[in-house]
């Protein structure tokens, strides 16, 4: 775990330096000292000047820049690589199941598909897209959690049907967002389907600081039951017969999980894999032990969604951005792929 | 009924009757079980054993009767109150993921601990006293998908010991386990439930046994019927073994102690037709044994005698129901005995006498034979007693000389034996028959 | 390979107690944060020059805008149209899979708003907030597309005012031209153009009020699947009422949907108007599916628009409504 931790500070250390207006280092530390010591040092916070296209870039857009737009952007890319790297890690371990990720429950779809209701409501002339198109996407995710949720208090609730209804769920509201984009005009349509790749831009520092509460709360709580979870992996009745309450455990964990996604989905759209691979990939170095496997999925998937949010800045150049949800997928499955392969045993995952 | 605290039952089942997917698995099921006993649950595959643990343990609900334990019903409590109480080792349980065996026996403490609580001393010292009951003390750092199927049942079992119960619930524990590590176990659960006061065991067995060798009491079960329930000794019979299993076997007892055997399995041969029939064996001491199984699979009507009870060739006769002359163990053959001798050798076709080892008890072995001899084939196996088997100080080895002389033949080995009994011709032709009078005295 | 950490035989799990401290701390984190939200949000402009947007943003300045920023070609049309070319700094760049930069313009516009040499912002797939930053502007002007909540990033973060576009239908591209005139104080220039795009309406009206309305075919696209339209509530059919004329899919609730060949024949229009410009033009429909069945193509009634004029709201698409008229009625000339 150390290392992991090592190389998330490094990463994020260098982060500042990618993004469509390249800032020299020399001007990132000098404008983070001039923040962080109040103002105090150094006196000019941006000793090496550039421009772009010709235009010769101020000391204070560079800082505006830096501070108000690129920094919040690697902390919100951070918080949610996290929050979705232990709710991935909790999925697996709930359902026993390899293959769960965040958005299960078709978790994805219920925030797209409040994303997309906005569009209706803003062409009415609602002035708060900020608040409410984060607002109506954790609505729509935490209603398709607490769904599946309400489903499960049936008796003959299994694991397996849990996920099928989430499945089932998560495939109407897909069709119900594909409806809604035919509707739209086209430039909106687009706007969907865009968000749903996920995207950091655009992030604030309140954002950060929403994001930070609840994604540091929920999976702190998460990862409190890696006790609960090693249990579960014995089967539901053994760890019944070893004195689990194995549904109101599993009920809360949904709940809690639900809770982060839809946080972190609220504020940058559907960022996939990083819940699916990270548990995975810190499983097969650190072990299956789930006291340890969350807290490591949790800084795995920081560094790895915080890499890919850089590459998505930078890797098009011209101030191109490409979607996160792209880079995670391209980079994302070859790595996976690889560490598969690496640790085989001849054994399911 | 909501409990009654002054039940001593550890657990108790009143009218239990299970249903699963439509189907009644458990009718009418009642037993309790007593602090300080074993009880052995047998009964062939199907029969509602794992289904009966399943429905003690409160993870099935049944449709009818109740489950209680120290005197609550079980439904009653939470799944930690009864996991304090009963801990179970599963007949085989998916380990999905490769913990440490160390880590995989700490979760039996999770009852103590709950969720979030971190592990006490107490919580050390119950892990390791259960790794060290196993023996797994130095498998502690190894993950538990790398262990062997006996290996994993042992930790199942130390993870039940983690937990700290009065009672243990255990579904087949040494299905997996060689010989050395089966008795084990069923010594471990002995001294488990003496060890302290207030414990018990319940253990299913599919090992009849091992039941019997361990179990205080064995409930009987069939199609999910509690046939009976009781303690080894007078619940194992022949009979009930055919009852249950639908299985001929055969029952024996030492003193306290029954023994159930495979039947001898043979394709039934019917009495040879024509030709020489009756063949008497005398032996003792094992000798006689693979001669008599030989022909009587061969189709003769065979006797043997005389010898004591609890001699093994005596002991053989008994299973294969072959007639013979017995006397009682350790005691010099008596005169009763040696006439009934005499009338199975005057009966006989065939006298063949087996290889036994003669003492002053068995001298008239080797002397009554003499007068039949002369009158039918005889034969003797093995050669003269004076080559290790005489402890009559040459008084063997005479009466083996006057055999000889009287007419029977030498044979070393027995496939020459019954190479010479097919050829011989049929009965009747031969010879007189003596007429059984007064025994004749040795010498 | 270990699978555990060597230091520690059981591994401690995390007191409650601890945890409990954490959430309290973050929950007031949060609390703060949206505090904090609201109170930047609820700010009262502190410019001098205020207007209302079209997504009802309350957006403000201290100065005339000198360096604007421009995401779209309609915002481009008024800011030209008011005289104020000179004080854009940078446009977009238009969506990579039309290809090229300026992707977004045909190439007589880059002609005629001369923007070649102009810097260029990607607003799509997400607005690229830093460029936008580094150019230093004092207005960003976006339109339907670009993503609100970067915008008022932009505007909260960065403090940089942000203007949005999206007018409902032609009327609002009136108020789109009073804002912007208001804010860059060029409210003289765009009054004229307003009058100008009222008498623009009110003649072709007049001159059509004795017209009979032909069924019209209007496209954007086609191949040999169908053909690519404006259904209700669209600027597209907006204008074709306004030229008098009944679009074939004008009931149609889907905003721009794509249509068969076989519906075109059986409804027979008697215009079709298809749109020219970004690779498109007339000859390029010929591609549709059974076109040279159809009525209108058979008749020669084929005419070729400037396919912007029918989806940029802007003040061209008023003035267009002219050359549409004119197309579908050829033997009357505007008053």
């Amino acid at each position: 775990m150390l290392i992991l931790l090592l190389c998330l500070l490094a990463v994020l250390a260098l982060s500042p330096l990618v993004g469509s207006v390249r800032i020299p280092p020399t001007d990132v530390i000098g404008i983070e000292l001039h923040h962080l010591t109040g103002g105090a040092f150094p006196g000019n916070p941006c000793p090496t000047p550039i421009s772009v296209a010709g235009n010769p870039v101020s000391c204070s857009s560079m800082d505006t820049i830096l501070w108000d737009n690129r920094l919040p952007e690697i902390l919100l890319a951070l918080f949610v690589g996290m929050g979705l790297a232990v709710v991935g890690g909790t999925m697996q371990g709930v359902f026993r199941n390899p293959l769960a990720d965040p958005y299960l429950f078709g978790i994805s779809s219920g925030a797209a598909l409040g994303a997309a209701a906005t569009l209706f409501v803003s062409q009415m002339g609602f002035q708060d897209a900020t608040l409410y198109l984060p607002l109506f996407a954790f609505l729509g995710a935490m209603g398709t959690g607490s769904i599946v949720l309400l489903a499960s208090r049936s008796i003959r609730s299994s694991p397996e049907t849990l996920l099928l209804t989430g499945v089932a769920i998560g495939t109407l509201f897909g069709g119900m967002i594909s409806l809604l984009t035919t509707l739209r005009a086209s430039s909106e349509a687009l706007f969907i389907t865009f968000w749903f790749l996920g995207s950091f831009t655009g992030a604030t520092w309140v954002q950060v600081g929403l994001v930070f509460g609840g994604v540091a709360a929920g999976s702190s709580l998460l990862m409190l039951h890696g006790r609960d979870l090693n249990l579960l992996q014995l089967g539901d009745e053994t760890a019944a017969g070893l004195g689990a309450d194995v549904k109101s455990i599993r009920r809360r964990l949904i709940l809690i999980s639900s809770f982060v996604t839809a946080l972190a989905v609220a504020f940058c759209g559907i960022v996939g894999f990083v819940g699916l691979i990270s548990p995975h990939v810190v499983r097969r170095l650190q072990g299956p032990d789930y006291r340890m496997l969350l807290p490591a999925a949790a800084l795995f998937g920081g560094l790895f969604l915080v890499l890919a949010d850089d590459l998505a800045g930078s890797i098009l150049g011209g101030g191109g951005i490409l979607p996160v949800g792209v880079i995670t997928a391209f980079v994302g499955a070859p790595f996976f792929l690889w560490i598969l392969n690496r640790r085989l045993r001849g054994r399911a995952v | 009924m909501t409990g009654n605290p002054l039940r001593s039952a550890l657990l108790q089942l009143e009218n239990v009757h299970v249903r699963l997917s439509q189907q009644l698995v458990l009718r009418d099921v009642s037993l309790s079980v007593e602090p300080g006993e074993i009880l052995a649950l047998v009964g062939p595959n199907g029969s509602g054993k794992t289904t009966l643990l399943r429905a003690a343990l409160g993870l099935i609900k049944p449709e009818k009767g109740q489950v209680f334990v120290k005197g609550r019903s079980v439904t009653t409590l939470s799944p930690r109150e009864r996991a304090l109480i009963m801990a179970w080792v599963p007949q085989q349980e998916f380990a999905s993921e490769n913990l440490t065996v160390e880590d995989f026996v700490a979760l039996g403490r999770y009852p103590h601990l709950g969720s979030y609580s971190p592990e006490t001393s107490a919580d050390n010292e119950a892990i390791d006293s259960a790794l060290t009951e196993t023996s797994l003390l130095s498998f502690r750092e190894r993950g538990i998908l790398e262990l062997s199927g006996g290996e994993r049942q042992r930790a199942l079992y130390a993870r039940a010991l983690a937990q700290g119960t009065p009672l243990l619930l255990l579904d087949e524990p040494t299905s997996h386990l060689d010989i050395a590590y089966q008795l084990e176990v069923m010594e471990k659960l002995s001294s488990f439930r003496r060890s302290a006061p207030g414990r018990a065991v319940v253990v299913s067995l599919h090992d009849l046994n091992l039941a019997c060798r361990f179990a205080d009491r064995i409930l009987w079960l069939s199609h999910g019927h509690c046939v009976t329930i009781g303690t080894p000794a007078s619940t194992v019979t022949q009979e009930r073994v055919f009852e249950v299993f639908g299985v001929d076997t055969s029952v024996h007892r030492r003193g306290e102690h029954v023994f159930v055997f495979p039947p001898e399995r043979r394709p039934p041969s019917p009495p040879k037709e024509g030709g020489l029939n009756r063949v008497h064996v005398v032996c003792g001491g094992g000798s006689g044994k693979d001669i008599l199984r030989e022909l009587v699979s061969r189709g003769y009507t065979v006797t043997a005698g005389a010898l004591n009870l609890l001699d093994s060739d005596e002991e053989f006769c008994q299973t294969e129901n072959i007639t013979m002359a017995v006397e009682d163990p350790f005691t010099q053959l008596s005169e009763d005995v040696r006439l009934r001798h005499r009338t199975l050798m005057a009966d006989a076709e065939v006298i063949v006498i087996a290889p036994f080892a003669v003492g002053e008890g068995n001298l008239v072995n080797m002397q009554d034979p003499l007068p039949f001899v002369a009158q039918r084939p005889s034969f003797l196996i093995g050669g003269s007693p004076e080559m290790g088997r005489d402890f009559t100080g040459g008084k063997a080895a005479d009466a083996y000389a006057k055999l000889l002389r009287a007419g029977a033949k030498e044979l070393a080995d027995l496939t020459q034996l019954y190479d010479v009994l097919a050829s011989l011709p049929p009965p009747g032709k031969q010879h007189s028959e003596p007429q059984p009078e007064a025994p004749v005295l040795s010498h | 390979m270990s699978f555990k950490d060597s230091t520690s035989s059981s591994v401690h799990t995390i007191p409650p107690a601890f945890v409990i401290v954490i959430v309290v701390i973050v929950a007031a984190l949060s609390v703060g944060a949206t505090a904090t939200y609201y109170q930047l949000k609820n700010q009262a402009p502190q410019g001098s020059i205020n207007v209302i947007d079209d997504a009802g943003r309350n957006v403000s300045v201290s100065a005339p805008p000198q360096r604007i920023v421009v995401l779209s070609p309609s915002a481009m049309d008024i800011l030209y149209r008011l005289g104020l070319r000179s004080h854009v700094v940078a446009t977009d760049c238009g969506l990579a899979s039309y290809g090229g930069r300026l992707a977004d313009y045909t190439p007589a516009q880059i002609r005629l708003w001369n923007l070649s040499d102009l810097a260029c912002i990607t607003w799509q797939p997400s607005l690229d907030i830093q460029s936008i930053v580094a150019l230093n502007p004092d207005l960003v002007v976006g339109a339907s597309g670009v993503n609100i909540a970067s915008l008022d990033t932009i505007s909260t973060a960065d403090h940089i005012p942000s203007l949005y576009l999206n007018p409902a239908t032609l009327v609002g591209i009136f108020y789109d031209v009073e804002i912007v005139g208001k804010l860059t104080q060029t409210a003289s220039q765009a009054s004229d153009i307003v009058t100008s795009m009222t008498q623009s309406l009110d003649s072709v009206e007049s001159s059509l009020i004795n017209a009979t309305a032909p069924t019209v075919l209007v496209t954007y696209y086609a191949d040999s699947s169908g053909y690519w339209t404006f259904g209700a509530g669209t600027f597209g059919n907006d204008m074709i009422v306004q030229a008098k004329a009944v679009s074939i899919s004008s009931n149609n609730t889907l905003g721009e949907p794509e249509i068969s060949g076989s519906y075109v024949l059986a409804a027979n229009p008697d215009d079709i108007i298809v749109g020219t410009g970004f690779g498109l033009n007339v000859s390029a429909y010929g591609a549709g599916q059974d076109w040279s069945s159809l009525g209108a193509v058979q008749a020669g009634h084929v005419y070729g628009i400037d396919v912007t004029i029918l989806t940029e709201p802007d003040p061209s698409m008023v003035f267009g409504v002219t050359t549409l008229a004119q197309l579908l009625h050829p033997n009357i000339s505007p008053s």
